[in-house]
């Protein structure tokens, strides 16, 4: 800061902050003794065991093969088409099914039924519905890195500075002289 | 001898003793930016905290430090972000307004606060009484007599209104410590 920059805050604080103006900038707070020597171990210490060495290198591929792992069954086009035409069908039988019943007020003995699917299931249906399940909580937590990774991007920082201003202390700013003089 | 920032950086990007120039980069700034924090936050055990978080960010943001930028603005503009983030957390943590100036006293502070000499003290809490943005702007104005231009790269905010914050921060700090 130049010398006349220097003295033009120096009046205006003088001005608008006789009290503060007329005291000592004293540091009251105090760093334990042998903090500064130790920080950059510390530091590095913290920075080995949050981001081991290698670990982005490895990471896409242990992710790679954990997906390869999923059974992935590829059903051709026109088979999907008919599984498709025969999954409409039975959900609009069970529709009619489900009227019917209701209607005969038979509700306890629908509830009763459906409790009995999951009982039906064989075990290589429950393992891919688990599968499934694993893979939702897989997006979601990505999901959740990316978000959380996006919320306090380094670069960018403050610019939504909230300062805090009245409309008067605006207008009494404005109405002051001093800041007009000082140069950047 | 101490490395200049643009050798510190030359060296991390092109990863020529990447440790050592890192090293070299906590020497520099280490304790301008624990005044820095701590000034915000107080508490020690807190401001080594965020410290330790901001060289962790720096370290795994290097990547994303644009060459044309200024190395200390940018440690300070991650030190500011993290001390705002560190004081909100705990404002939310203790379930209290953010506007609370009470949080201040309850957060540890108050021992300190009594080892200050009366003026001081009623600086202190006249400080805390401000927006943690708006204190950020004061101690970098008053404590560390940053431009205003290297404060506007800090906090991403014009010099205006950089100069009408610091302005009105001095007027309610004068005011505090009239009426009490």
């Amino acid at each position: 800061m130049n010398k006349k920059n220097e003295n033009i805050e120096k009046e205006e604080l003088m001005k608008i902050a006789p009290t503060l103006f007329g005291m000592k900038k004293v540091n009251n707070l105090k760093a334990p003794k042998g903090y500064f020597s130790n920080l950059a171990d510390t530091v590095k210490v913290r920075i080995d065991n949050e981001v081991p060495n290698g670990y982005f290198e490895n990471l896409a591929d242990k992710v790679l093969a954990k997906i390869q792992k999923e059974e992935i069954k590829v059903i051709p086009i026109q088979k999907r088409n008919i599984t498709r035409i025969i999954s409409v069908a039975a959900s609009i039988a069970a529709i009619f099914t489900i009227g019917f019943l209701l209607n005969q007020n038979n509700i306890e003995e629908v509830i009763a039924s459906s409790g009995n699917y999951l009982e039906n299931l064989t075990s290589s249906e429950l393992s891919e519905a688990m599968d499934y399940h694993e893979m939702d909580e897989l997006i979601c937590y990505v999901d959740f890195e990316e978000e959380f990774n996006e919320e306090l991007p380094i670069e960018n920082s403050i610019n939504d500075i909230d300062l805090d201003f009245t409309s008067d202390e605006i207008d009494e700013y404005l109405s002051s002289d001093y800041y007009l003089d000082i140069e950047f | 001898m101490q490395l200049s920032d643009d050798e510190i950086v030359a060296q991390i990007k092109t990863g020529q003793d990447t440790n050592n120039a890192f090293r070299a980069l906590i020497e520099k700034y280490q304790e301008r930016l624990y005044w820095h924090i701590r000034r915000m936050i107080i508490d020690h055990d807190d401001t080594d905290d965020v410290l330790q978080n901001v060289f962790v960010k720096t370290w795994k943001g290097f990547a994303n430090f644009r060459e044309d930028s200024n190395l200390y603005t940018w440690l300070y503009r991650i030190a500011t972000n993290e001390s705002i983030t560190f004081i909100n957390k705990k404002k939310k943590e203790n379930n209290i307004s953010i506007d609370d100036e009470s949080y201040h006293l309850h957060a540890g502070q108050a021992d300190y606060l009594m080892d200050c000499e009366e003026i001081q003290e009623k600086l202190e809490k006249a400080l805390l009484t401000l927006p943690e943005k708006q204190r950020a702007v004061f101690h970098m104005k008053y404590y560390e007599d940053m431009k205003y231009t290297q404060m506007s790269e800090v906090v991403g905010t014009s010099v205006g209104a950089l100069k009408a914050s610091y302005h009105i921060a001095v007027k309610k700090i004068e005011t505090y410590l009239i009426e009490n």
